[in-house]
């Protein structure tokens, strides 16, 4: 009697000691989760932290599920950002388009010179003044969008090592190591390559447009559509080969980490005596809550790049608009050739938009990626 | 008509018309003018418009004394005083042309 009732009393301590265990290393998990969020949010811009929930950052995603975070806020945003936009816009619209007018009217008297030379010089001056004010515009835009890849990256930086965490936590291992190595190898590449490259190669191909307004006779179009088209092609085919790279190593590396995990559940079960189940069944316990943690953390940082991303697309979208309005009024006014930059600018915001946005498609790839694929222990 | 007159009044009465003519023109464009460059104060115009204005001026002026040559029979007078317009329209443009390749400086270097 007294050995069933010892027998009992040791079964129960190991059952209460496995339970109390479980909820230490949730809590555990929870402060960690914390301070690597804490971290991230520290690199964050101000303008996102103050969208963002702040208890998100301190592990509480109930945010995201209740709808707190919904389609209304992001165009509420969306909307606030434009309005802060628009008075730079509307200044620089506005100055562009009454130098075009003015050169319109301009125009009309040095059409009465007889002299074809003089005609031509004013022409130049005049064709000057607009190049000078559309690439006044233009180093802004520049200047934007290079600071929102360099933010990007940071970003991107600090969220990589919560990335790890993350999946060293959920047993993922191998992808891990792989998801690190291809993210590290893809800022690298965007931080050397396209932040480097972007800016010259926009200078270059207005340089080309001045030529041409000024000019009359040369036109070097078509210099400026190979050179952005080259410059396309090898940003496509740099991103495709790092979405299928990253898309069959997150395929592989989690089902070899599924393997590897599972395995070790299968020998603590059966080779751990009497607890050894509970001990099994606790761990797909954890790994179920850290799948979930795993998933709200890579929504969140799918949120931030969203919310770091969409200001630069709006005004990228506005000035392009702008200079589409102002390219269209020079062509029914009649300057069109002295005018052949803001044609290049509109062109020039298009390609811009067109390399952001494939920067961003990738690092979302990536983040949908860390989001899909379930924890090892599951 | 002029040309019926005796030849050495012909040629001043026409030089003090095409003069009073632009004169009385310059003086109903100037407050336009001034209208203009008072507007692009404080905006990006502020640089450039004073020289696109200039610029405008200096052809107007360049065009009425070609044209008082030719009329004087100096053909070859007329046409260097078109270049020398065109010589002052592109001194105009230099600041210009400076302030777009110092935008362009990243290429230069």
């Amino acid at each position: 009697m007294m050995k069933k009732i010892m027998f009992l009393l040791i079964f129960v301590l190991f059952f209460v000691q496995v339970i109390s265990a479980e909820e230490n290393v949730q809590g555990q998990i929870n402060d960690y989760i914390s301070d690597e969020m804490q971290g991230f949010k520290d690199s964050l811009p101000e303008y996102v932290t103050d969208f963002v929930p702040n208890e998100v950052f301190e592990g509480d995603f109930s945010s995201l599920t209740n709808g707190e975070i919904n389609q209304g806020t992001f165009i509420d945003y969306v909307i606030d950002y434009i309005l802060f936009l628009m008075p730079s816009v509307i200044k620089g619209f506005s100055s562009l388009l009454i130098l075009v007018l003015l050169i319109s009217i301009f125009n009309l008297l040095k059409n009465s010179f007889s002299s074809e030379g003089l005609k031509n010089a004013f022409s130049c001056c005049a064709s000057l003044s607009l190049c000078v004010s559309v690439f006044t515009i233009v180093n802004g835009i520049i200047d934007t969008s290079v600071s929102y890849i360099t933010t990007l990256c940071d970003t991107m930086n600090t969220f990589a090592p919560v990335m790890s965490a993350m999946y060293i936590m959920t047993g993922s291992i191998s992808s891990a190591a792989v998801s690190n190595a291809s993210m590290m190898l893809f800022l690298s590449i965007v931080e050397n390559f396209i932040v480097i490259a972007l800016a010259p190669i926009i200078k270059i191909c207005l340089c080309f447009s001045v030529v041409g307004s000024v000019s009359g006779g040369i036109d070097l179009s078509e210099g400026s559509k190979m050179i952005k088209n080259t410059f396309t092609g090898i940003c496509v085919f740099i991103m495709s080969i790092f979405s299928f790279v990253m898309s069959y190593q997150g395929v592989l590396s989690q089902s070899a980490d599924t393997l590897t995990m599972r395995t070790a559940r299968f020998a603590v079960g059966n080779f751990i005596p009497i607890v050894g189940g509970f001990v099994g069944e606790s761990l797909k316990t954890i790994s179920s809550s850290l799948s979930f943690v795993k998933s709200s953390c890579g929504v969140v940082a799918i949120i931030v790049i969203v919310l770091i991303t969409l200001p630069v697309i709006v005004s990228l979208l506005l000035y392009r608009l702008s200079f589409g309005i102002i390219s269209t009024t020079t062509k029914i006014l009649g300057i069109g050739s002295e005018a052949k930059c803001c044609d290049e600018a509109g062109t020039l915001c298009s390609f811009i938009l067109a390399i952001l946005c494939l920067t961003f498609i990738v690092f979302i790839f990536a983040l949908t990626i860390f989001i899909k694929s379930s924890g090892g222990m599951s | 008509m002029f040309k019926n007159l005796r030849s050495e009044y012909s040629l001043f009465i026409r030089i003090i018309l095409t003069l009073g003519v632009s004169l009385v023109t310059t003086v109903l464009i100037y407050p336009i003018l001034t209208y203009i460059i008072e507007i692009s104060s404080g905006t990006a115009l502020e640089k450039y418009l004073p020289s696109l204005v200039k610029a405008l001026g200096i052809a107007i002026s360049v065009q009425i004394t070609a044209d008082i040559c030719k009329d004087a029979g100096e053909e070859a007078i007329a046409s260097r005083i078109y270049l020398f317009g065109q010589a002052e329209i592109l001194i105009i443009s230099i600041p210009i042309m400076k302030n777009l390749l110092s935008l362009c400086g990243d290429i230069i270097k």
